[in-house]
């Protein structure tokens, strides 16, 4: 089936993309909303983009800021890469 | 249940405050690795504490504690709050919260545990948890290990998670237990055998000697017995004497009777006769000396009153005459006195004017003084009156005020005195009270100490029993053992010298140098068909070998051939090498054994050949050797022998039929036969083995009693030490109790005294209440009359009449002077008219007695003679009379000397009777007393008889055949002597104490049985449990296997007949594929079926949250799209937080939590809501 796919693979190739679509973002704002990158607002849709998401903050490249969790999350550039 | 919020606090990756919120479905925690997502699941087992089992993935509780650059803030907190609104865990509460701290410090690390935030133990912890049925045990938790430890563990292992899950343990344990109980039973066994043994052996020793004492007895009884036919025969005599007394007792008894009668008889009539005589006296005295004197007596009376009176008579004449002679002069004299007196009155008339008229101016003036001082006297006596009693009332009354201060002040001391002495009383009377319940305390304790110490003396009386029990086995099994090491050392000796002189066979010692020659060429098969000597081929019992050796001679080393050939070629061969002669015995050509007469002499033994044992085809050669020679005892047989054939003693003396006697001193012949040592030799082996083992196990029971011994003294130690510290306990009770006892006697005594005391005081006070009361009266009364005199006292008219009076009284003085001038004159004239008035009257007086005197003077003469008339008619009368009762007199005399004689005659007669009664009854008291004396020892015979078990009815046996049976019994009992006749008790009580042990014995064999059956018991049930939980998970197993993949799986034990001794594996057969061991199959294969075995465990322990850690990792595609999907479903019936980074799995969760490693290396936490729910 379409679901057997190795997400290993996947998932690096999913945080390039988040990665220059931010990139873009960033290029003339401050943040950007998580809830302005889904385009699919299945749990599938959500999860593709918040698990790069979460690999990019890991990496110091964005910071994520929730005020109150499960809410909406407030993705800004990280300092030491600006 | 479920959790509802994690809050860490400086956890690991988690810096700063973080809270994550949990909802009761399906949450999954994802994030890079590395972000600190596990730290998650990790902070759960450590607030919880579950890592038991599962080490969590921090060596030491210092790595938890987040720090950056090495510095840390020292302090860790995890604190988890539950959802307990459905009251899963049974406390009455919405919100249960779980807290743990850990802290650094200096000298280590610190851990505190909160339940709703109260501090508590981890045992607490898990104690409440466990009702909510999360424990370390219970696979609610499951780490990134666990999924790989279940596939990579033996067999073994995987099984014991059965046995975890199923709490086979406890049985483990239980068995322990009883393995541990069943050891000290079968010590105390082990022991109670040993002392049964040793008892039994005492028993069998007291019993032979008990068996003579009883012996004894019998026979010591049965002389008693006999000897109570004597006594019976000295009783039967006694009776015979009895008899005989009570016929004569009897006899003199009727004669008696009749004596007493007669003495009685005669005494009636000797006092009837002492009545008469008695009554004739009195007659007599009554007649005689009475009347006849009264008469006499009368008579003189008579004549002496007549004389009397005619005596007054002449006197009354001459009286009368003289009389009359006085009376003329006293008329003269009267008349002369009444002239004096008339001329005295004139005289006393003329002073009696003079005087009345001084007495009437007298009486004027004393009228006017007593005017005057009556005034005088009035005012006086009034006003010094009053002021004597004022002071005097005064006085009064200042007395009565300090004798009522006094009182008062006295009245205070005493109550204060009294409520002193009723606080002191009741002090002492509670100080009784408690020393009472102290002493019944002590009493009490004292009771119960005292029932310890019966009970710990009695143990450690039979512990004595045991002991000295043990120690009479130890020294018996040491006298065995030094017996069997003598023998065994003589053993020894014995085969060291026989193995020696096998070995000196081997070299040929004692053969000559051809038979050593031929034998060296046998043994290197040289030479063919020898079979061997004599000495080889025979065997021969020690005690036989001596005579056999002598009897055989030097034919003892003839060796025995098969054929004459065979020794041709050995005589050749001797030649040939001139090592000299040898004797061959061809079997082939010996002649055979003669028959032997039997012999039955006393001291004969045996035919010499008869003596060897030896193959019986080699039976020729050998009668060639002995032929008919015969082995004795003795050479004093042998002599009495002589002639009839060959003849040797045991000593090797020798004697030919010839008569030639061969003998002396005898060493041992080096030649022997050498099959009997090689025999010898290895029945010494043998024997020497078996007292070897006898001694080893003697000694193991020497030690395993001395073993006992020590465990015994040491249970005796402790007993006594223990029956020491109560006995102490007990003494100090008893100190106590009597200085308790002293001091209540003192308190009693002392409140005895108060209340005497108070009443003292009691009665001090009523007093003093009195005398105050009193005194107020006193008080009150004198007031009133201070009062009353204090106003009277006023002024007086005292001098102008004491002036007066004094006037008064001068001119009274003088009136007085003259009045008694008078007075004396008037005295004078008095007195003298006085004297001359009485003279007159004198004389007048004595005239009229004169008269009176002379009338009755006539009057007694008339009298008296009319008396003497009386008295001679009288004196008539009387001489009559005494003549009549002279004649009656000497009548009555001669009666009564009649009667006297009578009386003396029957007196005689009754002292007679009187004397043989008295004889009779001496006779009979003499024979009463023999009768009793009699009867005395006819008692104490019959007692003696019973004593003998005789009956004193019994007839006596012929007394000679009764004195040889005593004597034959006396030299029986003698030969029995000594005897131990306490041997009879101690056999009954070593009997008794035999039965004991054997219950005891029995007891604790029982009670091994049931230890055993127990232990057996355990073993069940440990396989019962293992097995149902086992089944059930299996069939869990098998579903959900299917469910997941689709295929067939199943647990497998290696032993299903006994799962303890055989491990668990799985085998599964995914769809399509065929059946595989766990072992054999892919990665993903092995996590999806251990994944399968977790679900299964779970399913069979519900918990009411599950913590999965990465299980998903090493899951391909597919199956972790069927795990996410299993977990979903039984997301619907309990909270699931799995850690995952597999997209199948987030998805398929309600929520998901994401950790990054943001700045400072601070896990961040942010979340996403996948479904509404």
């Amino acid at each position: 089936e379409v679901l057997s796919i190795a997400h290993k693979e996947d998932i690096e190739k999913s945080i390039l993309e988040l990665g220059s679509l931010l990139d873009r973002e960033f290029a003339y704002r401050e943040f950007v909303m998580f809830s302005e990158l889904i385009t699919d607002n299945t749990p599938r849709g959500i999860v593709d983009v918040y698990l790069p998401l979460l690999f990019l903050a890991n990496r110091k490249y964005v910071t994520l800021i929730q005020e109150n969790i499960f809410e909406d999350i407030l993705i800004r550039r990280s300092r030491q890469v600006g | 249940m479920h959790i509802k919020e994690i809050e860490l606090n400086n956890f690991k990756s988690f810096g700063r405050r973080a809270k994550i919120p949990f909802f009761d479905d399906f949450t999954t925690i994802s994030g890079p690795n590395g972000s600190g997502k596990s730290n998650v699941v990790d902070s759960i087992v450590f607030c919880l504490g579950l890592s038991n089992s599962r080490s969590m993935r921090a060596e030491k509780l210092t790595d938890l504690i987040y720090s950056v650059d090495g510095k840390s803030s020292g302090t860790a907190e995890v604190t988890i709050r539950f959802d307990n609104t459905d009251r899963e865990l049974p406390v009455d509460q919405d919100e249960v919260t779980v807290t743990r701290r850990i802290k650094s410090s200096d000298s280590g690390y610190y851990s505190y545990y909160y339940f709703n935030d109260k501090p508590c133990s981890l045992s607490e912890i898990h104690e409440q948890l466990l009702k909510a049925r999360i424990s370390p045990n219970s696979y609610n938790v499951i780490m990134q290990g666990d999924v790989t430890r279940i596939i990579e563990v033996s067999d073994f292992e995987r099984r014991k998670i059965i046995d975890e899950i199923a709490g086979t343990a406890e049985f483990d344990e239980k068995t322990d237990k009883a393995l541990a109980e069943l050891d000290i039973v079968r010590e105390r066994i082990d022991r109670v055998s040993i002392i049964i043994s040793e008892v039994e052996a005492r028993l069998a020793q007291l019993k032979s000697e008990r068996d003579q004492a009883l012996l004894y007895k019998s026979y010591k009884d049965e002389k008693a017995r006999n000897e109570g036919y004597l006594v019976l025969s000295e009783l039967k005599e006694a009776q015979q004497v009895l008899d005989s007394l009570l016929e004569d007792i009897a006899d003199k008894a009727s004669k008696r009777q009749a004596v007493i009668a007669e003495a009685e008889k005669k005494g009636a009539a000797v006092q009837k006769l002492k009545d008469d005589i008695k009554a004739l006296n009195d007659t007599i005295t009554e007649k005689g000396e009475g009347e006849q004197l009264l008469i006499k007596r009368r008579i003189e009376e008579a004549r002496a009153g007549i004389k009397a009176c005619s005596n007054i008579i002449e006197f009354s004449r001459s009286e009368i005459a003289s009389r009359e002679s006085e009376k003329q002069k006293l008329f003269l004299e009267a008349e002369r006195a009444k002239g004096q007196v008339e001329e005295l009155d004139g005289k006393i008339a003329g002073e009696e004017a003079r005087k009345l008229s001084l007495a009437n101016e007298y009486a004027f003036r004393k009228g006017s003084l007593e005017e005057v001082q009556k005034k005088m006297s009035a005012i006086d006596a009034r006003f010094a009156g009053v002021r004597t009693r004022l002071s005097e009332v005064k006085a009064a009354l200042e007395a009565s005020r300090n004798l009522r201060n006094e009182k008062l002040r006295e009245k205070d001391r005493i109550l204060d005195a009294a409520r002193r002495k009723q606080d002191e009383e009741q002090d002492a009377v509670a100080e009784i009270a408690s020393s009472r319940s102290r002493i019944e305390e002590a009493r009490v304790e004292a009771g119960n100490i005292e029932k310890d110490i019966v009970e710990l003396q009695k143990k450690a009386q039979a512990l004595d029993a045991d002991i000295s029990d043990m120690e009479g086995a130890r020294s018996r099994a040491r006298h065995e053992l030094s017996g069997i090491e003598e023998k065994l050392r003589k053993l020894q000796e014995e085969y060291a010298k026989a193995e020696a002189r096998v070995r000196a066979y081997e070299d040929y010692d004692g053969y000559s140098e051809a038979v050593g020659a031929i034998l060296s060429a046998r043994n290197s098969h040289e030479l063919p068909g020898i079979y061997g000597t004599i000495a080889e081929l025979g065997k021969v019992r020690e005690e036989y070998a001596t005579a056999l050796e002598v009897a055989a001679g030097s034919r003892l080393q003839n060796i025995v051939v098969d054929n004459d050939e065979d020794a041709a070629r050995c005589i050749y061969y001797l030649k040939e090498r001139r090592l000299g002669t040898a004797t061959f015995l061809p079997l082939n050509r010996m002649r055979q054994r003669l028959p032997l007469r039997a012999i039955r002499e006393p001291g004969v033994i045996d035919y010499a050949i008869n003596l060897v044992e030896f193959d019986s085809r080699f039976d020729p050669a050998f009668w060639y050797v002995f032929g008919d020679t015969l082995v004795v005892d003795t050479l004093e047989t042998a002599r009495r022998l002589i002639g009839t054939g060959r003849i040797v003693t045991l000593d090797g003396d020798l004697i030919e039929k010839s008569g030639a006697m061969t003998g002396g001193f005898r060493s041992r012949a080096k030649l022997r036969f050498k099959a009997s040592e090689e025999e010898r030799i290895k029945a010494l082996a043998e024997q020497i083995t078996i007292q070897e083992s006898s001694r080893d196990s003697i000694l193991k029971k020497i030690e395993s009693i001395e073993g006992h011994i020590y465990s015994l003294k040491k249970d005796r130690s402790a007993i006594e030490a223990q029956a020491s510290k109560l006995n102490a306990r007990k003494e100090e009770l008893a100190g106590r109790a009597s200085r308790l006892e002293a001091a209540i006697k003192e308190k009693e005594a002392a409140i005895e005294a108060l209340r005497e005391e108070r009443r003292r005081l009691r009665d001090e006070l009523i007093a003093a209440e009195d005398a105050i009361s009193s005194a107020d009266k006193d008080i009150a009364a004198v007031s009133a009359e201070a009062a009353r005199l204090e106003e009277e006292l006023k002024g007086s008219e005292m001098p102008s009449l004491t002036e007066e009076a004094g006037r008064i009284e001068e001119e009274m003085r003088r009136l007085e002077g003259r009045i008694r001038d008078t007075e004396s004159a008037i005295a004078a004239l008095r007195m003298e008219k006085g004297y001359v008035s009485a003279r007159i009257e004198e004389s007048r007086e004595r005239g009229a007695r004169i008269d009176e005197d002379i009338a009755s003077l006539r009057e007694k003469i008339a009298q008296n003679e009319a008396q003497i008339h009386d008295f001679e008619k009288d004196i008539e009368e009387m001489s009559t009379r005494e003549k009549e009762i002279d004649a009656e007199l000497a009548g009555m005399k001669r009666q009564r000397e009649a009667m006297s004689e009578a009386l003396s005659k029957a007196d005689q007669d009754l002292y007679e009777t009187r004397r043989s009664l008295e004889r009779l009854t001496a006779m009979l008291n003499t024979l009463e007393v023999s009768r009793e004396e009699c009867l005395e020892k006819i008692k104490s015979l019959e007692k003696a008889v019973q004593e003998r078990g005789i009956q004193p009815s019994e007839d006596v046996p012929p007394l000679e055949k009764v004195k040889a049976t005593i004597s034959l019994l006396e030299k029986k009992m003698q030969a029995l002597e000594p005897v131990n006749m306490l041997s009879i008790t101690e056999y009954d009580s070593v009997q008794a104490r035999l039965t004991e042990l054997t219950g005891k014995r029995d007891t604790l064999q029982k009670e091994r049985e049931n230890i055993l059956e127990k232990i057996e018991h355990y073993k069940k049930m440990k396989k019962e449990t293992f097995l149902a939980t086992f089944n059930a998970i299996n069939g869990h197993f098998k579903e959900i296997f299917k469910e997941l993949s689709d295929g067939f799986g199943e647990l497998i034990l290696e032993n299903p007949d006994d799962p303890f001794s055989g491990g668990l594996t799985i085998h599964a057969q995914p769809q399509g594929k065929s059946l595989h061991r766990l072992e054999a199959m892919s990665g993903g294969e092995k996590s999806l079926t251990a994944l399968a075995f977790i679900f299964a465990i779970q399913r069979h322990m519900p918990a009411p949250f599950y913590v999965f850690d990465e299980i998903d990792m090493f899951l391909d595609g597919a199956n972790a799209e069927r795990v996410a999907r299993m977990i979903k479903k039984l997301a619907k019936d309990a909270q699931f937080i799995v850690v995952s980074l597999r997209k199948p799995m987030i998805e398929s969760a309600n929520r998901t939590i994401g950790i990054a490693m943001q700045e400072n290396n601070i896990s961040s936490i942010t979340g996403v809501k996948l479904r509404a729910g």
